[in-house]
C-alpha cells in the first residue's frame, strides 16, 4: 500500500510539465535580432512532444513571416491550423494527468485569441503572395472564430479589418461593408465603406507589428496548510503611439486599424477561467487526499509529499511569444508610379521602404516590422 | 513449465500487439462514394462534375452543328471556407466537355508557353518553313466560369457527446457569349452533409 503511494508521487513526479528547450532557444534568438537561427532552432515541428507541438508551429510561422518566407509560414501555419481542429476535444489523458499534476501537462490548444492569430498571419501571408482566394479562405476561417468566442475577440479590429480586404480583392464589398460595420459598432467611430480604388490610383497596404507580446506570468496564492494555487495571467501590456506614414516625402492621408495584442489575449484568458479554476479546485482536493493518505503512514512521509505536491503546482504560462506587442493595418492611397515611403511608430528609428512601385488600380503588400 | 507457458503467452501477445499496429496500405475506387467527415473530397468533385456536365451537353442553347462552338474555360472560384484545389474541378468539367466531343477549347493555361514557344521560333532557330504562323490562334466563343460555395453551421454549444456540423456546398457555372456579354447558359450543383464527431477522446 505504501508502495502504491509513492508510486503514484513518482508518477506525478514524471509527469510534472517541463519548458521544451528548442522553443526557449528560438524564442531567445528570435528577440537577439537572429531569426534564421530561431527557426534552425526549432526544428521538425513533428519532433517537439505533442503537448507543446502548436507552440512549436505558431512559433516557427511567425518566425518565417518575418524572415518574409510567407510561402514556408503558410504551410506551416496551416499545420497549426489542422492541428488546433484535430485536437477540439476533451482529452481524457490531458484532463487526468493536468487534474493530478498541473495544466503544463495537457496538449497546449492555444488561449481563443492565438487561434484567430493563426488565420491573421495566414491572412497575411497569402496577401503577400497575391493569392487573394486563399487568403478570403482563411478570413472565412477567423470569422468562425470570431462566432465561436465574440466576447474574448472583439478588440481585435486588426483582423477585422483584414477580413474586410480579403473580401474587397474579391470584389465582394458587401461582406466587406459588414465586417467594418461591426469595427464601427466595438469603436463607436464613424462607418467606413469600402471604396474602389480611384482611377490613376493604386493602393499601399503596410501590416505593421510593434514590440512584443507580454509574457503569461504566474499568480500564485497559498492557501494554508500546503495549497498552492497558481493560475496564468499576462503581464500587462504596452501602449503604442499611432503609425506615421510619409510618402515622397509628405505626410499621407491614411486609414488604420489596430489590435495591442497583449489586451487582446489577457481578454481571451480571462474569458475561459472558469475552465481553469474548475482544474484547479480539483487538483487541490485531489492532492491534499494523496498527502493525508500519506500521512496516516510517517508525519514526515507527509510533509515531505506536501512540499512535493506544492512544488508540482505550476500554472501554465505557456503562449506564442513571438507574436508582436501591436499589429497595425495601414491603408494609403496613391498616385500611380514609384514612391519613397517613410513609416515612424515613436520609435527612434524609422522604417524606410524605397521605390515602392505602384501599380494603377492595384494593391501592393508591406510587411514592416519595428 | 508454467514459466515458460508464461512467458510464451507474453511473446503471443506482443506479436498480435505489433501485427494489429503495422501499417496497411489497399486500393480503392475512386468513384465509390467515401467520406472521413462533412468537408468537401474527391468523391464530391466526381458527384459536382457529373450533375453540371450532362445537363450541359444536352442543353438547347448548344444544338450539335458543324461548327462547334469554341470555350474558354477560367479556374473555378473557391469561395467556401475550406483549401480546396478548383482547379481539379475545372479540369475535369474541360476534360469532360472534350470528350463529348460537342465544343472546341483554347488552352487559357498554356497561352504564356505558347507565347515563349512562338517567340523562340522568330528567333531565327527554327527553319522559317516549320515556323508557327502568328496570328492564326482561334478566338473563343464562350467563356465557362464558375464559382464554388460553402456554408457552414456548427451545433450550438449545449450539454453533448458529440457535436455535429452541416456543410452546404453549391458549384455554379455560367456561359458567356463573349460577342454579347449575354449569359447564354447557368446550372448548379448542390451538395449538403452533416457530420458528426466525438468531443471526448483518448
Amino acid at each position: 500500500m505504501m508502495y502504491c503511494r509513492y508510486f503514484i508521487l513518482f508518477f506525478l513526479f514524471l509527469f510534472a510539465g517541463c519548458a521544451s528547450v528548442p522553443l526557449n532557444k528560438a524564442r531567445a534568438q528570435f528577440y537577439s535580432g537572429n531569426l534564421s537561427g530561431a527557426e534552425q532552432a526549432l526544428g521538425e515541428c513533428s519532433a517537439v512532444p505533442k503537448r507543446d507541438r502548436l507552440l512549436c508551429y505558431m512559433e516557427k510561422g511567425s518566425i518565417l513571416y518575418y524572415m518574409k518566407e510567407y510561402e514556408q509560414s503558410t504551410e506551416v501555419l496551416l499545420r497549426a491550423s489542422k492541428f488546433i481542429r484535430d485536437e477540439d476535444l476533451v482529452s481524457i489523458k490531458d484532463q487526468a494527468t493536468s487534474v493530478m499534476v498541473n495544466d503544463k501537462t495537457a496538449t497546449y490548444k492555444g488561449e481563443y485569441s492565438e487561434r484567430l492569430w493563426v488565420h491573421t498571419f495566414l491572412m497575411m501571408n497569402f496577401l503577400m503572395q497575391y493569392k487573394y482566394e486563399s487568403a478570403l479562405v482563411e478570413a472565412k476561417q477567423a470569422l468562425e472564430e470570431y462566432g465561436r468566442h465574440p466576447e474574448a475577440l472583439e478588440d481585435d479590429h486588426f483582423t477585422r479589418a483584414l477580413i474586410a480586404l480579403c473580401y474587397e480583392n474579391m470584389n465582394q464589398p458587401d461582406d466587406a461593408r459588414i465586417e467594418y460595420e461591426k469595427i464601427a459598432e466595438s469603436t463607436g467611430e464613424e462607418r467606413i465603406s469600402p471604396a474602389p480604388i480611384p482611377e490613376g490610383k493604386g493602393e499601399l497596404i503596410l501590416f505593421v507589428s510593434r514590440g512584443r507580446i507580454p509574457e503569461k506570468i504566474s499568480a500564485d496564492v497559498v492557501v494554508p496548510p500546503s495549497i498552492r494555487i497558481s493560475v496564468p495571467r499576462y503581464a500587462s501590456s504596452s501602449a503604442f503611439s499611432p503609425v506615421n506614414v510619409y510618402a515622397d516625402g509628405r505626410e499621407s492621408d491614411h486609414s488604420d486599424f489596430s489590435v495591442n495584442l497583449g489586451d487582446a489575449a489577457a481578454k481571451s484568458l480571462n474569458k475561459r477561467a472558469a475552465q481553469y479554476l474548475t482544474r484547479q479546485a480539483l487538483r487541490a482536493g485531489s492532492k491534499e487526499a494523496i498527502a493525508r493518505e500519506v500521512g496516516e503512514e510517517s508525519v514526515i512521509g507527509e510533509a515531505l509529499a506536501r512540499i512535493f505536491l506544492f512544488l508540482l503546482e505550476e500554472a501554465d504560462t505557456r503562449s506564442w511569444e513571438t507574436l508582436p506587442g501591436d499589429l497595425t493595418l495601414v491603408r494609403i492611397v496613391l498616385d500611380a508610379g514609384v514612391h519613397d515611403i517613410n513609416v515612424s511608430s515613436g520609435y527612434s528609428n524609422s522604417v524606410n521602404l524605397s521605390g515602392v512601385d505602384i501599380p494603377e488600380g492595384r494593391r501592393i503588400y508591406r510587411e514592416v516590422r519595428f | 513449465m508454467k514459466k515458460n507457458i508464461k512467458m510464451f503467452s507474453v511473446l503471443i501477445s506482443a506479436l498480435l500487439g505489433i501485427t494489429g499496429c503495422a501499417a496497411t496500405t489497399r486500393n480503392l475506387d475512386p468513384k465509390d462514394d467515401m467520406h472521413y467527415d462533412a468537408s468537401y473530397d474527391f468523391s464530391d468533385k466526381n458527384k459536382i462534375v457529373e450533375d453540371l456536365v450532362s445537363p450541359l451537353l444536352a442543353a438547347p442553347v448548344f444544338p450539335v452543328t458543324e461548327k462547334k462552338p469554341i470555350l474558354i474555360v477560367y479556374p473555378v472560384v473557391n469561395e467556401t471556407s475550406e483549401h480546396i484545389s478548383t482547379g481539379g474541378i475545372t479540369d475535369a468539367i474541360r476534360m469532360r466537355l472534350i470528350q463529348a466531343g460537342k465544343f472546341r477549347f483554347i488552352n487559357e493555361k498554356q497561352r504564356e508557353n505558347i507565347q515563349a514557344e512562338t517567340s523562340y521560333q522568330d528567333q531565327g532557330f527554327v527553319d522559317p518553313a516549320m515556323r508557327v504562323e502568328k496570328g492564326r490562334q482561334l478566338g473563343a466563343d464562350y467563356i465557362l466560369s464558375g464559382t464554388l460555395r460553402s456554408i457552414k453551421k456548427e451545433q450550438p454549444k449545449q450539454w453533448r457527446l458529440n457535436k455535429k456540423e452541416r456543410i452546404y456546398y453549391s458549384l455554379d457555372i455560367t456561359m458567356t457569349d463573349l460577342k454579347t456579354g449575354e449569359i447564354v447558359y447557368a446550372d448548379q450543383a448542390e451538395l449538403a452533409r452533416e457530420a458528426s464527431q466525438p468531443i471526448i477522446g483518448w
